[in-house]
């Protein structure tokens, strides 16, 4: 019998922890939709994003940690990626709280919500060739959805060049790493990790479709789905890593 | 400003150049072509800035905060990446990454003196005060920054990430994450209540850990003569 380490433990406890968070804010956001109160936006937003960063930098932490116990390179690519995001994420947050405004799009801070794509790409592929798993044609067009729903929703609309140019080429990222997620799933392998890697993306093209067709960069209900799929990205790893499938 | 910051980055790359030129050890002497680099660039930067500033109508804030971490990142890796197309054989080396760390502490340099002009008129104390906060924060910042490109461009000329495959994408995360965190300090330093103490511990924290890694490395670096002594073959 395979001894638990206390790190996989930690990290289930900080996946659980980051649901409960996620169901709360759920809960708050639709009391405000539907009883008409502004209870999120006065007494929960500093709360939730302090909870949302602390969720984030869990999750790297742990990578990190992980890493340094089993001496796995994948649990650092991993925690580099999710660390780009955060780095991102900490200084859009700071940004909102010095300017009292939201941060243009695209800003600076893309170049680290793009960073955790740069290496979640070759962490999901490297668990392919782990595992033999092979890659499906028929998946392709996961690829392309993405960029085509971006150009549909900005049909008509006076969007900057550049503006839509960056915000094509991350949706691409965004929408290859859902694929091989896709991928994973459907191979009924590292289904944790391809849960959490496929929520990510499908927040993130929800977003950027949002923040390129409306003047609105803050979209609260997706802030949980992010650090859900961090502290899953997180955990499932290490439990593969105690299990022995990534040696 | 511009004449000056042209005669500071003369004034400090001149002289380098000509002690270059007596220095007989090739490692210093690698080290201090990168910190003349480092100089260079920072009269560079500061020239390109100034044009974006009136180019794009730009706010000093937006400047700081968005739009000078990418161009002055850029400029500061640009020997790192030559030395990876054209000299791949000095990447086998820990000090690649302490020559990283020059170009940065170089460019800091040329960056506090143009501060310091701009800031005549602050009394002793204050100026006193000014320049040790900007050399324990600013220049290590500056230094870490381009550390993690020299890095990522070590690990990966050494292999480490050989099993990841996708070089390209390590070397833009390398430069992404040092432009992310270039500009996540100068946002920190705008913020009037704490801005300093934590520009200062930043920096000192970013020291300790460039100390740590370097020390890490060297051990390697013994701990493997053939990548000290041998000069490995070209990749393909």
């Amino acid at each position: 019998m395979i001894r638990e380490h206390p790190l996989q433990s930690v990290s289930l406890a900080v996946f659980a922890c980051a649901i409960i968070a996620a169901i709360g804010v759920g809960g708050v956001l639709l009391t405000d939709t539907f009883s008409g109160t502004t209870l999120f936006s006065e007494v929960f937003l500093d709360l939730h994003y302090l909870l949302m960063n602390g969720f984030f930098m869990l999750a790297v932490s742990l990578l990190f940690v992980g890493y340094y116990h089993y001496q796995r390179l994948v649990l650092l690519v991993a925690g580099l990626a999710l660390s780009g995001w955060t780095l991102a994420h900490v200084y859009w947050t700071l940004y909102v709280y010095l300017a009292s405004v939201p941060i243009t799009y695209p800003s600076v801070a893309e170049l680290g919500f793009q960073a955790f794509y740069l290496l979640i790409l070759p962490t999901l592929l490297y668990l392919h060739r782990h595992a033999e798993i092979r890659l499906r044609r028929s998946l392709v067009p996961i690829i392309i959805a993405g960029p085509v729903l971006l150009a549909v929703a900005t049909i008509g609309q006076p969007i900057p060049i550049g503006r839509f140019v960056y915000s094509l080429w991350y949706v691409t990222l965004a929408g290859a790493s859902l694929a091989i997620a896709t991928n994973l799933l459907l191979s009924h392998r590292f289904r944790g990790i391809a849960i959490g890697v496929a929520l990510f993306a499908i927040s993130d093209i929800t977003y950027t479709t949002i923040a390129i067709i409306t003047p609105q960069l803050t979209v609260e209900f997706l802030d949980p789905v992010w650090y859900v799929s961090a502290t899953l990205i997180a955990a499932s790893l290490l439990r593969y890593e105690q299990e022995g499938w990534l040696r | 400003m511009a004449p000056m910051m042209l005669a500071l980055s003369v004034a400090i790359t001149v002289p380098l150049l000509l002690l270059i030129l007596l220095v007989d050890n090739p490692q210093t002497r690698f080290l201090l072509l990168f910190f003349v680099w480092g100089a260079i660039a920072g009269f560079l930067a500061s020239e390109i800035n100034t044009e974006l500033l009136f180019m794009f109508r730009l706010s000093t804030r937006d400047l700081q905060i968005q739009f000078a971490p990418i161009v002055e990142e850029f400029l500061k890796a640009l020997p790192l990446f030559a030395v990876a197309i054209a000299a791949r054989r000095y990447l086998a080396r820990h000090e690649f990454i302490l020559a990283a760390i020059f170009v940065g502490f170089g460019f800091s340099l040329v960056e506090n003196f143009s501060f310091l002009i701009r800031a005549q008129d602050l009394a002793t104390i204050e100026l006193t005060q000014y320049v040790i906060t900007r050399s324990v924060s600013t220049t290590i910042m500056h230094g870490t920054a381009t550390g993690v490109i020299g890095v990522t461009l070590y690990h990966l000329y050494n292999g480490t990430l050989d099993e990841f495959g996708f070089w390209p994408l390590f070397v833009v995360y390398g430069y992404c994450l040092a432009v992310l965190l270039h500009a996540l300090f100068n946002l920190i330093v705008l913020f009037e209540v704490f801005g300093r103490p934590v520009a200062i511990a930043s920096g000192l924290v970013s020291y300790l850990v460039l100390w740590v890694f370097l020390r890490r490395y060297r051990q390697l670096t013994r701990t493997q003569p053939d990548l000290r002594a041998a000069v490995p073959p070209e990749k393909s």
